[in-house]
């Protein structure tokens, strides 16, 4: 019997408070790890967990050899809810010989239970065979020596885990104050039988232990006989004193008695003195003892600790060498499984050859069979062929005649198709009649436009009001000149020069407009789905980004991204379009292209993600910073890494322009970055280009401007005349250079300076400067076929040096021989004189205009210079990059 | 068991992508639902009706009280503990702690007692303890298989000194820039290498490009201001097996993230020792803090030293166990089952 009493110590009765959280605190561990469902509680004592566990709604079996504990738990039973109690059942029985079935139990808990048994090994034998099939076994034991009566052996870590692991796989194994406890899980297979044996540094340990509590009890018993000693000595003491008390009595027997006592004094005396000395040095020798436990209880504690530290080390070895084990077996059995998988393979690759040999037999067989046929097939054949040569040579004097009716067809076709190609040609110049005539509409609606607002302000006028006043007053009854029935009557002034129609002004008193609202980006992302699908199914082999920063695509607009996306376009390539617009307001442009997206720049950093991550049916894809802004900084090398090619195009030097005030947006380090880190980096020019090599240590490609092709050409032939000279352009005082077109104006008053563009100067300019404002592509064409030369007169600096102007391959393109200042990019070409001074510029200006330029060359110099070719050579630099690969760390880009 | 998970934005990489691990690992097992107070692209990584928005108050609240969750895990969001609590604090309360930064300030006014704490690092562990949270529980974040993928590395032709991180004052660019600067000017065969910033402001952006123009070291110097998290193994690879190594320059880490994912595909790390980085890295790896002297020489001896290199990777292993995902996921899965089983016994 082990006088187990866990139910006054859960409930506090009885106990210390520390000994009742200790136990508290192992009960609830057990809990916390118990799973649902059928519960055994072998050596359930009082049934304080079965109860516990019951509570939390399990169904439990409790289970003990003690009948006392079992009654005492039927009790307690008793007085729980019926609910609960009905989920409980307390049996009397025998852990080596449990009358339960197989695998009835979801779990099982032996708490402190192993050490009291007989035979733990059978103990175990059974809970393993009433748990089900990855049943769960919770075991508390006693840590290290724990005196008791009923204890027959002593566990350690080592010792636990053995003893559990032929039949258990341990999955958990904690220390909780003096106990350890395990979870287990059944294994499927045992490996041995389970017996308790102790390693031997545990042996060792336990040993010790055991030599400690034997000190222990040994310096107990003595101060048990001591303290008795000291109490008998104190009894007698006592008596003597109470019989001292009844020495007053008169008489000789007391004298006697007295007599006797005071020997029995002297004596009990000197017996007392000397029990007093030596409890004293009993005493002494306890508290030593005592000393000596305490520092022995450390010195334990210390050892059980490195003990448990060691011992996790080595489960944790020993888990890592298993886990090795399980692996080189997996390995074994695939190398197993393999080898069958081959044996199976080599026996039917023998019965296939098997088959095969048959079939061949077979074969030969049928082929003698068929060679007899075939030779019978083949005179029926013969004869055949010979019926269908006569049958031929009747069909060819047939075809013989149908081709002598089918010449004269052609012929009387030649003839048709020579006559509509003189009407096709007629019909072109027909239309480019028509559209000169449709633009002079144009030009004379805008002049007739300005000059009904000249006679408004006219009318207007206090001078005005003042003549008309007059005016009547002269001739009474006359009706007014500028009144609108005679207005229309007005004979058209001639011409001064071509304007441009301004839009009329809404009227003042017409309502404000409510403020448009911004472009959502919902709908932009809604078109970009679907080009994105377009794109796709496009029939050209790449796809273009093309991040500028100029305007929208639109026909008057004629810079270096609008004209490669128009080459694109042409090429059936999609083309995805930032531009730049003033305001979010603006609405988006459309364009008849359907390959054509257009995003503006306050939008396009929105939409960049899904325009770099999607599918464009295999098509190469490129992608043109056109100028060094921060949003390319941050997407350039995100793009390559979802291959796109990068191409920075350098096409103007942006840092001169921003010393000039404009390209405010210039930053060097965004421009050093992009030259830096694209694919490709071209310059419209050499001396670009050298620049950019400097700035970012790598070679770049000169890829010039180009000519259009469709640039119009005069409808005439051109007649030069020699005192006409030419521009057309920007006139912007920030490189127009109107210093040295005033110095050669003065030098040479006989000629006459057409300069047709945006701004006037605020110049007095001689007569022979003339301003034609800015004139259309076709009206230009027109005006040029009179010049007899055409300038190019920028500033002399930096910015100059850098440009590669388009216009020069438009004034080539129109037969114009071109004088030009310091264009270093320019000295080459065919038709250009470059000059550097103002004094050779001005000096070199009758002899280009005298000169005749070899316009054969030219023509073939324009060929090898358009746009189409600027595209080709993209298209062989990206070619370059994709067979090449990317270089440096750029290749990070492509790893996976 | 009814697990949701709660945090503020759904943004790939980071806590969303341990986040996507635990769905992966768990969802066999428990009942996984995400909450996030906004996203940008991480919803659609989870299957339909796992990870949902939350964006208000009242929508935080609605969707906690109809998920009826037995487990609700809050990472460094506040929001979702205050709706936790006015949806009448349904089953456990798990808080979880990733940030060190300013973040952390709601834990000393916490008005509820959460049933558990979980942070990445016993040095969270002990800056939490200082704030009187308890039970607390060191989970660390994993790395899923494709940090395991093989790659093939290119090679680069130098020796590349890679800085990964966000252009802001946390991560110390500007330092790192100047560090990068002080290597590549001492040893000529090495490439500086950035990665991170797309989202910067546009002035870090303007004065790093400058940086790189006008610093004389940094002249070849390569910076990738965004990169597929999916590349991020490759990347890594090719940097060790190009001889070259990772510097970092940050000021706290509560795990360190980046520098465990460095370990992982063996290059090498040079790092302060700040936060958590002591408990991943051998000393060697670490210099004082704000001491570019020392981090310059411990990077360039570990270029040119394979000792040295092998040193800086002797705790790979140890990262690599940490963070594989059985060992992570394992102590979480255990956090929660003790987690809503004690909230059930009591």
């Amino acid at each position: 019997m082990n006088h187990d009493r866990v139910h006054c110590a859960y409930n506090g009765i009885d106990v210390d408070p520390e000994t009742q959280a200790l136990t508290r605190n192992r009960l609830h561990w057990l809990l916390d790890h118990l799973p649902s469902g059928r519960i055994l509680d072998l050596g359930c004592s009082q049934g304080t967990l079965s109860v516990l566990a019951a509570r939390r709604g399990e169904r439990v079996a409790g289970v003990d050899i003690e009948e006392e504990a079992v009654a005492f738990a039927a009790r307690l039973a008793a007085e729980l809810p019926p609910d609960v109690a009905a989920r409980l059942a307390f049996l009397r029985g025998d852990g080596e010989r449990l009358g339960f079935p197989d695998g009835c139990f979801d779990a099982a808990v032996a708490g402190e239970l192993l050490e009291h048994v007989n035979d733990p090994g059978a103990v175990l034998g059974e809970l393993h065979r009433v748990l089900a099939p990855g049943g769960t076994l919770l075991v508390s034991v006693p840590h290290g020596l724990m005196p008791h009566h009923d204890h027959r052996r002593t566990f350690y870590r080592a010792g636990l885990r053995s003893l559990l692991a032929p039949l258990f796989d341990v999955r958990e194994l904690t220390v909780l104050d003096r106990h350890m406890t395990a979870v287990a899980v059944r294994r499927k297979t045992p490996r041995g039988t389970p017996a308790f044996v102790l390693s031997p540094e545990e042996t060792d340990f336990l040993r010790r232990e055991e030599r400690l509590e034997q000190q222990a009890q040994t310096l107990r018993d003595k101060l048990e006989r001591a303290n008795r000693l000291y109490r008998d000595v104190t009894a007698v003491n006592a008596e003597l004193k109470a019989r001292g008390g009844d020495g007053g009595a008169a008489g000789q027997d007391v004298l006697d008695r007295l007599s006797a006592l005071q020997e029995s004094v002297s004596l009990l005396s000197g017996r007392t003195s000397a029990g007093a000395d030596e409890l004293g040095a009993v005493t002494e020798e306890r508290d030593r003892l005592r000393a000596d436990l305490r520092a022995a209880e450390t010195e334990i504690g210390l050892l059980r600790e490195a003990a448990g530290a060691a011992e996790d080390e080595r489960q944790r070895l020993l888990e890592s060498i298993r886990e090795l084990s399980t692996g080189l077996a997996a390995v074994r059995d695939t190398a197993d499984a393999v080898a069958a998988q081959r044996d199976e393979l080599r026996a039917v690759v023998r019965a296939q050859a098997e088959e095969l040999r048959t079939a061949g037999a077979a074969r030969d067989e049928d082929l003698g069979t068929a060679e007899a046929r075939h030779e019978q097939v083949l005179r029926g054949l013969h004869a055949r062929i010979a019926d269908l040569e006569e049958e031929a040579r009747t069909e060819r004097a047939g075809l013989e005649r149908l081709r002598t009716i089918y010449n004269g067809e052609r012929h009387r076709h030649d003839l048709t198709q020579q006559r509509l190609s003189k009407l096709l040609g007629t019909e072109a110049k027909v239309r480019q009649e028509n559209e000169r005539l449709k633009e002079k509409l144009e030009a004379v609606t805008g002049r007739l436009s300005d000059y009904r607002e000249q006679v408004t302000r006219i009318r207007s006028s206090r001078a005005w009001r003042v003549l008309s006043v007059y005016r009547q007053l002269r001739h009474p009854g006359r009706p007014e000149p500028a009144q609108p029935e005679r207005r229309d009557a007005l004979p058209a002034p001639s011409p001064a020069r071509t304007v441009v129609p301004v839009p009329v002004a809404a009227p003042a008193t017409a309502p404000k407009p409510a403020a448009p609202a911004p472009t959502s980006l919902e709908e932009v992302r809604s078109g970009l789905r679907e080009w994105i699908e377009r794109a796709r199914d496009a029939d050209g082999d790449e796809v273009v980004l093309m991040f500028s920063g100029t305007t929208y695509v639109q026909e008057a607009r004629g810079n270096r991204p609008i004209r490669l996306t128009r080459v694109y376009l042409g090429r059936d390539c999609p083309v995805f379009f930032n531009y730049y617009r003033w305001r979010d307001t603006e609405p988006l442009p459309e364009h008849p292209d359907p390959l054509l997206f257009q995003s503006p720049i306050d939008i396009t950093p929105r939409l960049l993600d899904e325009v770099l991550g999607a599918d464009y049916g295999g098509k190469r894809k490129l992608l043109f910073a056109s100028f060094p802004h921060e949003a390319m900084v941050r997407t350039l090398t995100h793009a390559a890494s979802h291959g796109w090619v990068t191409i920075y195009d350098a096409r103007d030097d942006w840092e001169e322009f921003s010393k000039i005030g404009m390209a405010k947006w210039y930053h060097p380090g965004y421009e050093r970055y992009l030259v830096a880190h694209a694919d490709v980096v071209t310059a419209v020019s050499a001396p670009l280009a050298r620049k950019m090599e400097t700035l970012g240590g790598r070679s770049v490609s000169v890829n010039a401007n180009a000519l259009d092709p469709g640039f119009p050409t005069p409808s005439a032939p051109r007649r030069p005349d020699a005192a006409r000279i030419g521009y057309f352009g920007h006139l912007t005082d920030k490189w127009f250079d109107w210093d040295l077109v005033l110095r050669a104006a003065r030098t040479y008053p006989h000629y006459t300076f057409e300069l047709a563009g945006h701004q006037n100067p605020d110049l007095r300019l001689p007569d022979n400067v003339r301003l034609l404002g800015l004139l259309g592509h076709r009206e230009l064409a027109e005006l040029s076929a009179g010049w007899a030369l055409a300038l190019i007169p920028f500033k002399n600096g930096a910015l100059a040096d850098a440009v590669d102007p388009i216009k020069v391959y438009e004034y080539l393109h129109l037969g114009l021989p071109v004088l030009t200042t310091y264009f270093p990019q320019c000295v080459d070409y065919p038709g250009v004189r470059v000059t550097e001074s103002a004094a050779e510029f001005v000096a070199a200006l009758p002899e280009v205009a005298g000169s005749d330029p070899d316009l054969g060359e030219i023509r073939s110099w324009l060929d090898r210079n358009t746009w189409e070719c600027r595209v080709a050579a993209y298209s062989e630099l990206a070619e370059q990059v994709v067979r090449k690969g990317r270089e440096g760390l750029l290749t990070l880009l492509e790893c996976r | 068991m009814k697990v949701v998970f709660c945090y503020r934005y759904g943004v790939i990489g980071g806590v969303s992508t341990q986040l996507l691990n635990r769905y992966t690992h768990f969802s066999a097992e428990f009942d996984i639902a995400v909450l996030y107070e906004s996203d940008h692209g991480m919803v659609g990584h989870f299957p339909p009706g796992v990870a949902r928005v939350a964006a208000s108050d009242e929508a935080r609240e609605t969707a906690i009280r109809e998920a009826e969750p037995d487990v609700l895990v809050v990472i460094d969001s506040p929001s979702f503990l205050s709706a936790w609590q006015r949806a009448d604090s349904p089953g456990s309360l798990i808080l979880e702690v990733h940030t060190t930064t300013t973040n952390l300030s709601y834990l000393g006014e916490l008005a509820i007692q959460p049933d558990h704490i979980v942070t990445v690092s016993e040095y969270m562990r002990g800056k939490l303890g200082a704030l009187g949270l308890s039970p607390i529980s060191v989970v660390p974040n994993c790395l899923d298989e494709r940090w395991y993928a093989e790659t093939v590395p290119p090679a680069l032709g130098s020796a590349p000194v890679a800085w990964i991180g966000k252009l802001d004052g946390h991560k110390r660019w500007r330092a790192a820039a100047d560090l990068l600067d002080r290597i590549a000017g001492a040893s000529p065969g090495v490439t500086p290498l950035l990665v991170g910033g797309y989202t910067a402001p546009a002035g870090e952006v303007s004065a790093l490009t400058t940086k790189l123009a006008t610093s004389p070291a940094l002249g070849t110097a390569r910076w990738l201001p965004r990169l597929d998290y999916d590349r991020m193994p490759a990347l890594y690879s090719a940097i060790a097996a190009n001889g070259g190594l990772t510097v970092s320059t940050t000021t706290d880490e509560s795990f360190g993230m980046s520098v465990a994912e460095a370990l992982v595909r063996g290059c090498p790390v040079v790092a302060p020792a700040v936060g958590a980085l002591p408990e991943i890295l051998p000393d060697e790896a670490l210099y004082p803090p704000g001491d570019w002297a020392a981090a310059a020489d411990r990077a360039l001896r570990a270029l040119s030293d394979p000792g040295f290199r092998a040193a800086l990777l002797s705790t790979a292993q140890l990262v690599r166990e940490r963070t594989h995902t059985e060992y992570a996921l394992a102590a979480f899965r255990n956090v929660l089952q003790r987690t809503a089983k004690s909230s059930k016994v009591a």
